[in-house]
């Protein structure tokens, strides 16, 4: 499963928040490397710097936030030296992002159909038709129900776990071939969830992506994930295989989520089989 | 659940007309009673306050003052079969002071307190837009903080100190600007009338030289009226441009590597959208707060002619007058609303 | 007078929100005074602070400090305020109490007024409109939007439509009306502009309202025993006043604008009373003759009250937006 060379490799990376109290390291001294269609996951409680470390490996950072050292390659190709209009030809193309409040990311006043399109004729010169037929396709093939219907809805008029799916649409179009998902599940019934990550794992199969998965939901790693970093207070504490983490956890804090997180997991499981007998 | 098309909101405008009609019969008939609940006595500054006791109860009788409340509303309406045609039948009475009638006064005035207000916020727009939107661009920037303030002030200045101080700087001083003696010099040849505002009929007679002099006359009540308009604009505009850049929605765009163009479109479409029911309020205010500045420029406009109808206590002028910038306000606020519920989705369904 | 406060306007804090970077004060004090020192960095706010406090003195010493009588005519008429570069010297002498009478420093008008005086002394009028109808709508409107808001959505729907009645109608128009008809003092203008902003606290105050009803504090409240009224005044209230209290400073804003338009027009206060906008209006013709004083200085004094006003209705609203 790991390839030659790995699609991403970030080292050193640091990221801190100016605020008025001082510096606030959000991430520190992370490295990583991504293997081309490998599920990574990045788990870690709220405020480990996951999230953070996620989008800054497409050079993203929340304002006021900085990247002020470390490396990321992609596809041997330095991320943080290139300006944004550089970047610009990446993101979305050959790296999709999916983020957590799905309602929030798309813009209330077009339609779902015409933003995905619109993502594809950012990347590709097609008519606006051409473009709209693509987006219907790919709702299609995130398994919503009458995509032509769907493609004509504007956001607010969409269900949660619906708009979420629409993301990895719009994240999957132009077919890239990493995609990071910053916490997706997170406020999602666990039901929804379970559509919601098997449309995923399917979607990424067909592209044939690596995908770096941020949440802090163990029971989702076991199930989804080939590796795992987990993250605690902006450092990656430990990395490993999924099955080598769950088996043999070497750091006590990691023990310690583990152990929390065993009741949730055999339950999310066992409601994720049912999900997919039906 | 899912529409077809962004078509008119039929329901939500005639909802809203339903509403507004029923506003504007609670306020005209809350003016009426209310003028003459208050002790003001419009036949003491008809006849004078030295007039015999027989004038002043004939002038009483004679406008129908003497009648109860309920009486001279159904008078006003129209309902009263024995004193001729009222509201209802469409007409608005007569000033008690001209003795024309209120329909055609309005008609010579308020079409030029609409253009004096039209071109005003035409300008105000067309500088506050940019200038909102260049200061949201670069946020903790100097331009940003000036304009800020300046936006700050422009709002809070009173106007009608700002058109004499025009007037004295530009007519008095620097001679570049005509006497403010109204919106044609009072020699000069009106065009014919056909909708009321000079520069539109002029226009339409294909007469320039009375266009520009229309024009030029207007200049210093638009430069005042835009500059304060300015204020509010431009603070909406700034604030607007900014929570969009900020939004989840535009950082998740651009994430997914849209275009400048793109990221520009979606910028202004979705920041100006909310501005559009500001401004249908701020218009809608105008209609009767252009008042200070006709009187100022001597234009000869609506407000012009509200506060000599309020000052001689002519009642049908003023029932007239609250009617009709009443409605005007209330199509203009309502239209603004549907412009907006056009462009955004989430309204009005 | 145009200055809306609504939507958030300067960038937002980090989203980053770590805690154990800054310390928060215990105390109610101790946070106002960290509020305190946090606001003053700011010098526009600063700027604003002394304009309103300015004002505020004016109104309570105006007459006293005025070295004039401001409705007693002078000898000297259509006397120009004196040079700029005069003016070091002057106010040295005035001092050392070695002029015969105090200098005109704004000059006097056609009708040998004291400009200085009167400019001084008209926040009697203007300022105390203002501070007094706002205090009044203010009151009126957030009780009334508070039992609107808190005792069922029927009765708050209802209010609101009304309310709404006021935002179409031509609001100038309409106070024009109601000081006109009614008199022309003092006391009718501050109840005219007080019924005009009421709804519009009523507005701001219910919605606040509505939203704070459904929070988890309510209940708890109910869930102890107390009584719904004192839940509302207790409560709830004092967590909604926050947009109220920020519109407030813009209001009195509107109010000094108004009453000036006003009584320009010729339908406000009754002269000889000093008010910046009877200023205006009365040497409003002398300024083709080249008589600027009379007009411009009450004019100043307008502008840069009702901009402190405003200022600090605004810078408040930015930072404190929740």
């Amino acid at each position: 499963m790991s390839a030659i060379q790995p699609i991403l490799e970030a080292s050193h990376l640091n990221v801190v928040y100016p605020l008025p109290g001082g510096e606030v390291p959000a991430v520190k001294d992370f490295s990583i490397e991504i293997g081309e269609r490998e599920f990574v996951g990045l788990v870690g409680e709220s405020g480990s710097g996951k999230s953070t470390a996620a989008l800054a490996l497409m050079g993203l950072v929340r304002s006021p936030g900085k990247i002020v050292s470390g490396e990321v390659r992609f596809r041997g190709e330095s991320v943080l030296t290139k300006s944004d209009d550089e970047l610009r030809s990446i993101r979305g193309n050959e790296i999709g992002l999916i983020v957590q409040n799905s309602r929030a990311a798309l813009n209330p006043l077009l339609r779902v159909g015409d933003q995905i399109a619109n993502v594809y004729r950012a990347h590709h010169r097609v008519g606006k038709k051409d473009a709209l037929q693509r987006a219907v396709e790919s709702l299609g093939a995130v398994g919503i129900p009458d995509p032509k219907r769907r493609a004509n809805a504007y956001p607010h008029q969409l269900s949660g776990g619906m708009a979420q799916r629409i993301l990895i649409a719009m994240a999957t179009v132009n077919e890239p071939k990493l995609l990071i998902a910053d916490e997706p599940t997170t406020g999602l019934d666990v039901t929804v969830q379970a559509q919601f990550l098997d449309a995923l794992q399917s979607k990424v199969r067909d592209t044939r992506s690596a995908v770096v998965f941020v949440t802090h939901d163990l029971g989702i790693v076991a199930h989804y994930c080939d590796r795992v970093a987990v993250m605690y207070r902006g450092q990656v504490i430990e990395e490993a295989t999924v099955e080598d983490l769950f088996a043999r956890p070497k750091h006590a804090y990691t023990q310690r989520l583990i152990a929390s997180s065993e009741d949730r997991r055999t339950a999310f499981n066992r409601i994720a089989r049912t999900a997919a007998n039906e | 659940m899912v529409e077809d098309g962004l078509g008119m909101p039929w329901k939500y405008v005639f909802r809203r007309l339903g509403i507004a009609l029923v506003q504007l019969a609670a306020i005209s008939v809350g003016v009426f009673f209310l003028m003459r609940a208050l002790p003001a006595d419009p036949v003491g500054h008809l006849v004078g306050f030295n007039a015999s006791p027989e004038a002043i109860a004939h002038t009483r009788h004679f406008l129908h003052l003497d009648r109860s409340q309920w009486d001279q509303l159904a008078i006003y309406l129209g309902l009263d079969t024995s004193s001729g045609p009222g509201l209802i039948q469409g007409n608005l009475g007569s000033s008690w002071t001209t003795g024309t009638t209120i329909a055609e006064e309005v008609r010579t005035y308020l079409p030029i307190t609409l253009e004096l207000i039209t071109y005003s916020f035409f300008v105000a727009v067309l500088v506050a837009v940019p200038i909102g939107l260049a200061a949201a661009l670069k946020p903790r920037g100097p331009l940003s903080r000036v304009v800020f303030v300046y936006s700050l002030f422009a709002g809070a200045q009173p106007e009608f100190w700002w058109g004499l101080t025009f007037i004295f700087l530009f007519y008095v001083k620097l001679h570049l600007a005509p006497a403010p003696l109204g919106i044609l010099n009072p020699l000069a040849q009106a065009p014919r009338t056909v909708t009321g505002m000079v520069t539109i009929d002029s226009l339409i007679a294909g007469n320039m030289s009375t266009f520009f002099e229309a024009a030029s006359h207007l200049m210093l009540p638009v430069l005042t009226l835009a500059f304060v308009l300015s204020g509010p604009i431009i603070k909406m505009v700034r604030q607007n441009v900014l929570k969009t850049l900020q939004s989840d929605y535009m950082m998740y765009a651009r994430s997914l590597g849209l275009s400048q163009f793109r990221i520009a479109t979606y910028t202004l479409k979705n920041s100006l959208a909310p501005c559009l029911t500001l401004i249908g309020i701020l218009y809608g205010y105008m209609l009767g707060g252009a008042v200070l500045i006709e009187q100022v420029f001597s234009l000869g406009g609506l407000g012009q002619y509200a506060v000599r109808s309020v000052l001689t206590f002519d009642f049908p002028a003023i029932q007239g007058i609250v009617l009709v910038t009443t409605t005007g306000s209330l199509l203009i606020l309502l239209s603004s609303d549907v412009v907006h519920a056009l462009i955004d989705p989430r309204i009005a369904r | 007078m145009l200055n809306q406060v609504s939507v958030p306007a300067d960038a937002p804090e980090a989203e980053f929100a770590l805690t154990g970077t800054q310390a928060v004060p215990a105390t109610v004090a101790g946070r106002a005074m960290r509020l305190v020192r946090v606001l003053l960095k700011d010098p526009l706010l600063v700027c604003g602070v002394l304009i309103v406090a300015v004002s505020l003195l004016l109104v309570v010493l105006g007459p006293w400090m005025a070295p004039y009588d401001a409705q007693l005519p002078t000898r000297d008429v259509s006397q120009a305020p004196p040079a700029l570069s005069d003016v070091p010297s002057l106010i040295l002498q005035s001092l050392q109490g070695k002029l015969h009478h105090p200098v005109h420093w704004f000059g006097t008008d056609s009708t040998g007024l004291d400009v200085f005086s009167r400019v001084l002394v008209a926040p009697r009028v203007d300022v105390v409109v203002g501070l007094a109808a706002t205090a009044l709508s203010l009151f009126l409107g957030t009780l009334l939007g508070l039992f609107a808001g808190y005792f069922g959505t029927r009765s708050a729907e209802s209010i609101i439509r009304i309310s709404d009645v006021f935002q179409s109608f031509p609001i100038f128009i309409l106070a024009m009306i109601l000081v006109v008809l009614t008199g022309r003092n003092v006391i009718d203008i501050i109840v005219t502009l007080a019924c005009l902003y009421t709804p519009i606290y009523l507005r701001l105050t219910c919605s606040q309202v509505v939203s704070q009803v459904g929070r988890t504090y309510v209940e708890a409240a109910r869930a102890v025993g107390n009584r719904e009224i004192v839940i509302a005044l207790k409560h709830v209230l004092p967590n909604s006043l926050t947009p109220a209290l920020i519109q407030a400073s813009v209001t009195i804003g509107w109010a000094i604008l108004f009453t000036a338009g006003l009584t320009f027009l010729g339908a406000g206060v009754r002269p000889p009373t000093p008010e910046w906008g009877g200023m205006i209006a009365a040497s409003a013709n002398y300024l083709v003759l080249g008589e600027w004083w009379p007009s411009v200085f009450p004019g100043i004094a307008i502008s840069v009250t009702v901009f402190g006003y405003a200022i600090i209705g605004n810078v408040l609203e930015a930072r404190f937006r929740q």
